[in-house]
């Protein structure tokens, strides 16, 4: 079901992208003065970054190993986003919970500033994501019959779920960009539980909830591709 | 699109801000058994002394004046005897269960709640099983009449 909202929006985003007037200087061609101009789709940069937020709270510790880069490659004003991660997170004082995994985004993003040139981004996106991954509970209880050891655990877990970004990326200096993508994320499933029911989900977060919201700030490094095509 | 971005913030850090109460979590690791007369279909105090497997338990496992008592479930099984003692009577039910564990919050122990609750056998004249999970919300899991 997802993959066909996500196609819908993709097909979508095209039909409304084709629609929309170039506000871009062109070279003088015949084709200057028709009423539709031709939106180039031609990629015109590629940012290459990670994610600040979840490297620091790797190096600040508390039981949490999390890294992620993030590729975006525009082409007019629409983005091509991609996100790979990964994850492990201990849990738990008077318990030993481990989860730890791999997960992935790619989606787009509509870019609401006109200034290619520039390359800061104002853009509102949608995402599809994907976790592997794996869980662990490990403790003792008295549930009636004496204390006893209790070890579960999910070799085999999967997840996707949609997100609805809202993203900012700014020049700090150079080819340097910086800023935050927030998340709404939805329609989160699992698949693969046994007995334990998982607590975490790599790239998503707690699965007490069904929909949940992110922050993450990213650095990025910008690659002109084709400078001619701004 | 600055009040967007602002009311956006905002929202991020009240839905960040979660703190969870333990006392909140509704799945519990026993079954809620409630005594009823056979004839007059009330509620009926009791006076076993129960015991399952190895273990006898005592008599805080009673609540409402002895007219039911929240009976732990064995985790390691897929069922669990209880016996029901007394001077004049005994009897005997084994349930039958699935289980699954969970953790709640971080700073809440896991905890363990029980499903497809069913009978295997039991000697009461009567039984009925309105709750098949072991949930507070659930008020009773089992019937047994006498």
């Amino acid at each position: 079901m997802l993959k066909y909202i996500f196609s819908l929006w993709l097909a979508s985003l095209v039909v409304v992208s084709v629609a929309q007037p170039s506000n871009i200087p062109q070279e003088n061609t015949p084709q200057e003065n028709t009423s539709q101009e031709k939106v180039n789709w031609t990629p015109h940069h590629l940012m290459l970054g990670f994610n600040a937020i979840r490297t620091g709270r790797t190096l600040l510790g508390q039981g949490l190993t999390t890294h992620e880069i993030q590729a975006r490659m525009g082409m007019s004003r629409a983005i091509a986003v991609l996100d790979l991660g990964t994850e492990k997170n201990r849990r738990g004082e008077t318990f030993n919970y481990v989860n730890s995994g791999q997960y992935f985004r790619f989606g787009g993003d509509w870019n609401f500033v006109k200034d290619q040139e520039s390359g800061n981004v104002l853009s509102l996106g949608l995402r599809y994501a994907r976790a592997g991954f794996k869980d662990d509970l490990d403790y003792s209880s008295d549930q009636g019959f004496g204390t006893e050891d209790f070890e579960f655990s999910n070799t085999d877990l999967n997840a996707r779920w949609l997100e609805v970004t809202l993203n900012l990326r700014g020049r700090i200096i150079s080819d340097l960009y910086m800023g935050f993508t927030m998340r709404w994320q939805t329609y989160r499933k699992v698949n693969g539980e046994g007995i334990l029911k998982t607590f975490d989900i790599p790239g998503f977060g707690k699965t007490r909830r069904d929909n949940s919201t992110a922050f993450d700030y990213y650095i990025m490094w910008r690659l002109p591709l084709n400078s001619k095509q701004l | 699109m600055k009040k967007l971005i602002i009311i956006s913030l905002i929202c991020l850090f009240v839905s960040c801000n979660d703190i969870e109460n333990c006392g909140t979590n509704d799945e519990q690791d026993f079954m809620v058994l409630k005594f009823f007369d056979l004839e007059s279909k009330t509620s009926k105090s009791v006076g076993f002394v129960i015991s399952s497997e190895d273990t006898i338990y005592s008599n805080t496992v009673y609540k409402s004046d002895s007219t039911e008592a929240e009976l732990p479930l064995n985790p390691n099984t897929d069922q669990t005897l209880f016996l029901f003692t007394s001077d004049t009577s005994s009897f005997e039910l084994i349930m039958s269960h699935e289980f699954q564990i969970s953790i709640f919050d971080d700073d809440c122990d896991p905890s363990i709640f029980f499903s497809n609750l069913d009978t295997i056998r039991y000697t009461f004249d009567s039984l009925s099983i309105p709750g098949r999970i072991t949930n507070r919300q659930i008020a009773t899991n089992v019937e047994v009449y006498f």
